[in-house]
């Protein structure tokens, strides 16, 4: 990991979130999805609570495989999604580095990163016995239109009625605003950050940012998070200007699409260094500076201009637009290749994805790979397998 | 078998008429009032007591889940269902099936154990 100043901050920043969710008295806690607008619960005081988050971290601290086991156990699948079966697991175990999850008093789920997460919430409700709100946010077949923006502030009226209700006090509408200011300022911090991974070499590796989106993913909405990204923008920024890569010598540069690997970290790290490998930029750390991230001074209306930012991610786009954005991305940041994970947990982001592959690589005149893997599960990684494939995918590529 | 709840089985049978007059409200009742369905959220029609009711409805003595790889939405919602008919005392097994299986003898296995239980 390329080393940040920032890093200890950010540890900082964590443990006081899951300290203060793990004993506050006073404050509902909401378990949510990542690309849920968070916004809504911090005008009320309410924390939000992020299970995908926790399932990360017990897989980058190498525990996801007793808490899976735990919950296969309990009699889930081993074909759903392995951040569910973590959560699950921890659930019932409270393992995991925190020991558990504070319990909810509400859900509020978004369809924006997948649908699997009603289902998984579902549970959740269930087993607790709590209220689940679902903020549904429609596939982008053929990109963004102002009946899907309608249909979502639709919801955020609904969800502010609902908040309203549980709280039991008129929702906060001048704190929001506030709130908005704030995620947005944080977005666009880690955005310009992840930008600057057009510099050549590039300041920071993509395992570095997996590493650094933990803030912007659980801490969106607050004053901490602007001033972590602000601190961390400067800080690559700094090395940007220097020119001082995070591998000693930068030969490929390449992309990721879909999750990390998060028990493979340092692994890989070490992997792509030896060959002189940067991970430039991924789809997904770079969701994070898409939402909430809507211009201020646009005019318009800021609950439509969420609402589009909410929708317009990623991983709830069509096919056509995945494959202009990957191009897009090739050639913005001069990369010679790109890494598609196709993650077994991960059905929507890895769906279709060997014809991305295909049209992609046609379209730039670029190779790009495609690796077999799962975010949390182990079990079914092969470090041979995996390896393999990339080195070939490297000899292929033309160098910088 | 005295009952069951296939999504291509009863599920189907359970839909009745489209309504055609009003398209929009004609094809919400269709999705949302027949037989519960993992793939849709609706907490107003429940799968849990729907379920209980039916094995009770038919006289069952237990029931068998049949999932199909990789039905993530039926997977999920399987072990609580479990739970449930567990608190009921209607016993319950499952059985993994793959749509590219060829040989069904642990299935066979599986069904002759259940049955079993059921004789006590
Ligand atoms: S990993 Fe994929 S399937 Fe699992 S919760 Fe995240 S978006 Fe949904």
């Amino acid at each position: 990991m390329t080393e940040f100043k920032a890093f200890s901050k950010m540890k900082e920043l964590m443990t006081n979130y899951y300290i203060e969710a793990k004993t506050t008295k006073e404050k509902p806690i909401a378990w949510i999805t990542s690309g849920a607008p968070v916004e809504f619960l911090f005008a009320m005081d309410i924390i939000p609570i992020y299970p995908e988050n926790y399932a990360a971290m017990c897989a980058a601290s190498h525990q996801s495989v007793e808490l899976m086991e735990a919950a296969e156990q309990a009699g889930f699948s081993q074909d759903i999604c392995a951040y569910a079966r973590t959560d699950f697991g921890a659930d019932i175990t409270q393992g995991g580095p925190a020991a558990g999850l504070p319990p909810p008093h509400f859900l509020l789920c978004s369809t924006n990163i997948c649908k699997t997460v009603i289902k998984w919430y579902e549970v959740v409700a269930r087993k607790y016995n709590v209220p689940l709100f679902i903020v549904d946010t429609p596939f982008l077949h053929e990109g963004l239109n102002k009946d899907l923006i309608d249909y979502t502030v639709t919801q955020f009226r609904d969800l502010e009625d609902f908040l309203s209700e549980f709280i039991g006090r008129p929702f906060d509408r001048d704190r929001f605003y506030e709130v908005l200011a704030l995620s947005q300022e944080a977005a666009e911090h880690w955005r310009r950050m992840l930008y600057l991974g057009k510099t050549v070499p590039s300041p920071f590796n993509s395992l570095d940012s997996f590493i650094h989106l933990g803030p912007i993913v659980t801490l969106r909405g607050t004053k901490e998070c602007v001033d972590y990204y602000k601190l961390l923008y400067e800080e690559v920024a700094e090395r940007a200007e220097k020119k001082i890569g995070s591998i000693p010598e930068e030969r490929y540069r390449v992309l990721w699409d879909n999750l990390p690997v998060w028990f493979k970290m340092r692994r890989l790290e070490r992997f792509f260094e030896e060959k002189k490998c940067t991970l430039v930029v991924t789809t997904y750390a770079n969701s994070w500076g898409g939402m909430s991230n809507y211009q201020v001074e646009e005019e318009g209306d800021p609950y439509e201009l969420l609402a589009a930012s909410y929708l317009d991610v990623y991983i709830n786009w069509g096919f056509e637009e995945r494959i202009k954005y990957l191009a897009q991305l090739m050639d913005e940041f001069c990369l010679t290749g790109f890494v598609m994970h196709s993650n077994r947990s991960c059905k929507p982001y890895s769906v279709g994805m060997y014809r991305l592959q295909e049209e992609v690589s046609k379209l730039t005149a670029r190779p790009g790979v495609v690796i077999e893997a799962d975010q949390n599960d182990p079990r079914i990684y092969s470090d041979a397998q995996v390896e393999t494939r990339l080195e070939a995918f490297i000899e292929s590529m033309d160098s910088i | 078998m005295v009952d069951d709840d296939f999504a291509n089985g009863w599920r189907i049978v359970s839909k009745g008429e489209l309504q055609v007059e009003d398209l929009v409200e004609g094809v919400t009742e269709f999705l949302f009032n027949p037989a519960p369905c993992c793939c849709i959220y609706n907490p107003e029609n429940d799968r849990h007591p729907y379920l209980v009711d039916k094995v009770k409805g038919a006289e069952a003595d237990g029931v068998l889940f049949w999932y199909i790889k990789f039905c993530e939405p039926d997977a999920f919602d399987r072990p609580q269902l479990m739970g449930r008919l567990k608190e009921e005392d209607i016993p319950s097994a499952t059985i993994d099936v793959e749509l590219s299986m060829t040989t069904f003898d642990a299935v066979k296995t599986r069904i002759n154990a259940f049955c079993e239980i059921l004789e006590g």
